[in-house]
C-alpha cells in the first residue's frame, strides 16, 4: 500500500514539474502525450508492485513469431 | 530539429562501441555456447563479419534521407499512415529494449553483489541517473562517454590478461565436432544480437557532425566492439571450459572472480562490474533517448525534454513487467528476441530502401 | 526555482537510497568462516561444520585474550544452506562465506554422492571458487576442522598452504578447486580428491582441538594430507596409496618439484631431486583401439647417495643413474594406472577426455562403453629424465672413507 502511495506520490511530482510551464504555452498535444505517458507509466507501476503474475509484453512476440521459428525449423532440421 | 545539440564523430563512434557490446558482456558467452558449445569463438568471429553487414546496411538507410532520424525517415518514406504503424512498433522496441537493459542491471547486481537489496531501488538508481544525463543534453552524453571509455578499456584488459594465464587450450577442442550448422547458427545469434539492437543509433545519426570518413569510422569500431566481445567468449572458454560457460549465469562475473595474480591482484570482481555498467548505462541512455525523441517526432511535439519524467516512470514499471524471471530473458525468449532484432535492423529497413528506391523512380518519371 | 525543487526532490529519493543500504554488512556483524566441512547427519539431512575466525586472536598488536583464533560451530538441517543459517543459533553472528579456504567432505558422505554439495557451493552467490577441496579420510570432517595447529594460527590456512605447496614440491597430493571439481564430474565423472587426516601423535586426543594442541614441540593432533581418493560418478570407492598418488601426479603434470629414489641392484639408494617435470598425454585411437602415449620429461639432481659401492665419477654412471630414474618413475605411473583400470575401473586420468579431443567420431562409438573399455586401454610410457647436477660433491666420499 506504502509502495503504490509512493508511485501515485512520484507521478504527482512529475507531474507538478512538467505540466505547468506546459499549460503556460498552451502546447495541448503535449499536455496530452505527457498526461497519456504518465498513465501508462502509473498503471505499470502499480500493476508491478500489486499484481504477483503478470504476462509480459513480449508474448505479443512470441505469438507472432512463434510460427515463424517453426517453419524455419522444419526448413532446416 | 528538436535537438540542438550535435555531436562530433569520435564521440559518436565511441557511443557506437559501448551501444554495441552494451549489455552483452553479461549474456553473450553464455547464449552463444549453448548453442555452438567450444566452437562459440569461430561462430562470434564469423559473426562479427555478418554483424559488419547488418550495420552498414543500417548505415546506408540512414543516409537516405540524411537529416532525419529514423522516426522521421518512416513517416517520409511509408507516408503517414502506415508510417505511424511501424513507428509505433518501433517505439515498442526502443521502449523494451530500455526496460530489458535495466531489468538485466538490476538483475546482476542483485544477484550478485546487493543480494538484499529490493530490486526497484536499483532501477531507481538507474533511471534517475539515465534522466540526469539525458536532461545534461546529447553532448554531455557524448562527452561523458569519451570518459568513460578509457576506463571500460582498462578493466576489459585487466580481465583478459589477467585470465589468459588461468587457460587451458585444450578446453577448445575438438573443433568442429558437431559439424558446421551449429556454429553457422550460432554466428547468426553473433550477428544479430549485438549489431542489430544498434538500429537505436539511427535516431541519434542526424545529430552527429558531417565528416567524410564517417561511415569507415563506424565500420571499424564496430569491428573493434566485436573482437573484444569474441575474445571475452575466446576467454571464457579458454579458462571455464565449455559446460561452465553455458551453465553459469553470469560466466563473466564468477571468471573476473578467479583474476589472482601472485596472491596480489585478486578478488577484484566487483570493480570489474563497473565496466559493465558503464557499458550497459551507455546502451540503456541511447534507447532512452531513442524512444522519447522518437515519440516527440511521432506526435509532433516541439520539445522533447518534458518526456523524459513520464519516460522514466514508464521505465520503472516496465523493468519488473518486463519478464517474470531471469530464466525468461536468459533462455526462453532468446530465440523470438533474435527474430524480433532480424526485423528491426534487417527486413524493415531492407523493405524501407526498397520503397524509397521505388518512389523516387516513380517521382523521376512523372 | 523548479531545478531548485526539482534538486531537492532528487536529494530526498538519494538520501532515501543511499542512507539505508539494504546490503550493508558491517565486519563486526560477520563470522567470517576459513573453513566448512559437510557430514552425513541421520535422516538424510547435512551436518556443516564451520570453522570461524575470532578476529580479536588473530589481529596485529592486540594482545590475545588466551583462547584459540579459531571457533567452530555444526549445525545439523535438510540442506546445507540451511544449516549455516541455523548457525545463527549459536553463533552472535552470521555466518559469511565469502572467504573460505578449505571445504571438507566426510567420508561417509563422499561415499554416498557429492555432486549435490558441489552444486550448491558454485551456485551460491557469496562463495568464490579459489578454496580448495579434500576428503577427510577414515573420519568425519567436524573433527578435522577442530584441529589446532602451530605455525599458522587459522588452521585453515594451514591446509590451504600445506595443500598448495606439497602438491607442488612433494607429488602425492593434488589440489582441486571447486570449479573444477565441477567440470571433472561433468565430463569424465571420475574426479579426484585429496584426504586429509587428523594424526594423533600422543595419546591425550580430547586435547587436539584446544591451545594445548599446540603448547608443546610435538602437537597431540596434526592435519596430515593423506593420498587421493578415487570417485566414480561422484561417490568415493577407494584411496590411492603414495606411490600411486604419485604417478597421477605425474600424468596429471601437476608435479613441479619432487624427490625420488633409485634402488640400485648393489644395495645403493641414491636420491634425486626432480625439477621442472612436464608429461605431456597424447590420446588417439588405433584401429578402433584407444591409445594413450605418456611423455615425461624432467630434470633431475642428485641429492643424496646412500651406499659405498656405487662410484659417481663419470658421465656414464650419471646415464645408467638416469636410466633407473626413468624405469622407477615408469613404474610409478604404471601402478596408477593399473590400479584405476584395475582395481577402481575409474577414468581418473581424463583418458576419455583426451580421445574425444583427437578422435571426436571415434569417441562417439567409444562413450556409451566407456567404462568397460577403459581397463582395455594400451599405455605408453617414455620417461626422459636429465640428470645434469650433481650437488655441491663431485664425487661421493663415501667410497674413499678409511675403514
Amino acid at each position: 500500500m506504502l509502495a503504490v502511495l509512493l508511485v501515485l506520490g512520484m507521478v504527482a511530482v512529475v507531474a507538478w514539474i512538467e505540466l505547468p510551464n506546459v499549460f503556460r504555452q498552451r502546447q495541448w498535444k503535449e499536455v496530452m502525450v505527457i498526461v497519456l505517458m504518465l498513465l501508462a507509466g502509473a498503471s505499470f507501476s502499480i500493476l508491478s508492485i500489486i499484481l504477483y503474475k503478470i504476462q509480459t509484453p513480449l508474448v505479443l512476440i512470441e505469438v507472432i513469431y512463434e510460427p515463424v521459428n517453426r517453419l524455419f525449423g522444419q526448413w532446416f532440421s | 530539429m528538436l535537438e540542438k545539440g550535435r555531436l562530433s564523430t569520435r564521440q559518436f563512434t565511441v557511443l557506437i562501441f559501448l551501444s554495441c557490446i552494451g549489455d552483452m558482456i553479461l549474456i553473450y558467452p553464455s547464449a552463444i555456447s549453448s548453442m555452438s558449445r567450444q566452437d562459440a569463438w569461430i561462430s562470434s568471429l564469423l559473426g562479427l563479419l555478418g554483424g559488419l553487414l547488418v550495420l552498414w546496411l543500417m548505415l546506408h538507410v540512414s543516409q537516405l534521407h540524411p537529416d532525419k532520424t529514423l522516426v522521421e525517415a518512416i513517416q517520409l518514406i511509408f507516408g503517414k499512415w502506415l508510417g505511424s504503424i511501424v513507428n509505433l512498433w518501433y517505439l515498442f522496441y526502443f521502449f523494451m529494449l530500455c526496460s530489458y537493459l535495466v531489468r538485466e542491471v538490476g538483475d546482476f547486481l542483485t544477484t550478485q553483489i546487493f543480494l538484499n537489496t529490493p530490486l526497484k531501488i536499483i532501477y531507481l538508481l538507474f533511471i534517475l541517473l539515465m534522466v540526469y544525463a539525458l536532461h545534461a543534453g546529447l553532448e554531455s552524453i557524448g562527452r561523458s562517454s569519451e570518459i568513460l571509455l578509457p576506463i571500460f578499456l582498462l578493466v576489459a584488459m585487466i580481465f583478459i590478461f589477467c585470465l589468459l594465464p588461468q587457460s587451458k587450450p585444450e578446453n577448445l577442442k575438438p573443433f568442429l565436432e558437431n559439424g558446421a550448422i551449429p556454429v553457422l547458427y550460432g554466428a547468426y545469434f553473433a550477428s544479430i544480437y549485438p549489431f542489430g539492437e544498434l538500429i537505436v543509433l539511427l535516431m541519434v545519426i542526424p545529430y552527429v557532425k558531417r565528416e567524410q570518413k564517417i561511415k569507415k569510422d563506424i565500420i571499424i569500431v564496430a569491428l573493434g566492439a566485436g573482437l573484444l566481445l569474441s575474445l571475452i567468449i575466446l576467454v571464457s572458454l579458454l579458462v571455464l571450459g565449455v559446460d561452465m560457460t553455458i551453465n553459469n549465469t553470469y560466466p563473466t562475473y564468477f571468471l573476473a572472480q578467479k583474476i589472482n595474480i601472485g596472491n596480489f591482484l585478486q578478488r577484484i570482481e566487483s570493480t570489474m562490474a563497473v565496466a559493465w555498467l558503464i557499458s550497459t548505462f551507455s546502451k540503456a541512455v541511447i534507447c532512452y533517448y531513442a524512444f522519447t525523441m522518437g515519440v516527440a517526432q511521432l506526435t509532433g511535439l516541439s520539445n522533447q525534454k518534458i518526456l523524459y519524467f513520464p519516460a522514466a516512470i514508464m521505465l520503472f514499471g516496465m523493468a519488473d513487467l518486463a519478464a517474470p524471471d531471469v530464466l525468461y530473458y536468459l533462455k526462453h525468449i532468446v530465440p523470438y528476441w533474435m527474430d524480433w532484432d532480424l526485423t528491426n535492423a534487417v527486413v524493415i529497413p531492407c523493405i524501407l530502401w526498397i520503397t524509397w528506391a521505388c518512389r523516387r523512380k516513380w517521382k523521376g518519371k512523372s | 526555482m523548479t531545478s531548485k525543487i526539482f534538486l531537492t526532490a532528487i536529494s530526498i529519493l538519494l538520501m532515501f537510497t543511499l542512507g539505508g543500504c539494504w546490503d550493508r554488512k558491517e565486519l563486526n556483524e560477520l563470522g567470517i568462516a576459513v573453513a566448512i566441512g559437510v557430514d552425513t547427519a541421520p535422516k538424510n539431512q547435512f551436518k556443516v561444520t564451520a570453522q570461524v575466525v575470532v578476529p580479536s586472536e588473530v589481529a596485529a598488536g592486540q594482545s590475545s585474550k588466551g583462547g584459540t583464533s579459531v571457533t567452530v560451530y555444526e549445525e545439523v538441517a535438510p540442506t546445507m544452506m540451511e544449516a549455516i543459517q541455523k548457525m545463527t543459533e549459536i553463533s552472535p553472528r552470521k555466518v559469511y562465506l565469502g572467504h573460505i579456504r578449505m571445504f571438507v567432505i566426510g567420508e561417509a558422505l563422499a561415499r554416498k554422492g557429492i555432486a549435490s554439495v558441489v552444486e550448491t557451493l558454485v551456485r551460491e552467490p557469496t562463495v568464490r571458487a579459489d578454496f580448495y577441496v579434500a576428503v577427510a579420510k577414515e573420519g568425519a570432517a567436524s573433527d578435522i576442522l577442530q584441529v589446532t595447529t602451530p605455525l599458522e594460527p587459522i588452521p585453515a590456512n594451514k591446509m590451504y598452504a600445506s595443500l598448495t605447496v606439497s602438491s607442488e614440491a612433494w607429488a602425492p597430493t593434488t589440489k582441486v578447486t571447486v570449479d573444477e571439481l565441477m567440470k571433472t564430474l561433468m565430463n569424465s565423472g571420475c574426479p579426484v580428491l585429496p584426504g586429509i587426516q587428523a594424526v594423533e601423535n600422543k595419546s591425550d586426543s580430547d586435547k587436539g582441538n584446544s591451545k594445548d594442541n599446540i603448547a608443546s614441540t610435538i602437537p597431540v593432533m596434526d592435519l596430515k594430507f593423506n593420498g587421493l581418493g578415487v570417485f566414480k560418478k561422484d561417490r568415493l570407492i577407494g584411496w590411492l596409496n603414495e606411490n600411486e598418488s604419485k604417478g597421477y601426479n605425474y600424468i596429471q603434470n601437476q608435479i613441479k618439484e619432487s624427490m625420488e629414489h633409485v634402488d640400485t641392484d648393489k644395495g645403493v639408494r641414491i636420491g634425486i631431486r626432480t625439477f621442472d617435470s612436464k608429461t605431456d598425454v597424447k590420446g588417439s585411437v588405433v584401429r578402433g583401439n584407444p591409445v594413450i602415449r605418456i611423455h615425461v620429461k624432467s630434470r633431475g639432481a642428485i641429492e643424496e647417495i646412500h651406499g659405498k659401492s656405487q662410484a659417481l665419477d663419470s658421465t656414464q654412471s650419471l646415464h645408467w643413474l638416469e636410466q633407473q630414474d626413468n624405469k622407477h618413475v615408469t613404474e610409478l605411473m604404471q601402478m596408477a594406472v593399473h590400479s584405476a583400470q584395475h582395481t577402481y575401473k575409474a577414468d581418473i586420468f581424463g583418458f576419455g577426455e583426451l580421445i574425444h579431443e583427437s578422435d571426436p567420431k571415434a569417441w562417439k562409438k567409444l562413450k556409451p562403453n566407456w567404462d568397460q573399455t577403459f581397463p582395455e586401454v594400451k599405455v605408453y610410457y617414455l620417461t626422459q629424465v636429465k640428470l645434469r647436477k650433481v650437488g655441491m660433491l663431485l664425487d661421493t666420499f663415501q667410497q674413499k672413507m678409511k675403514e
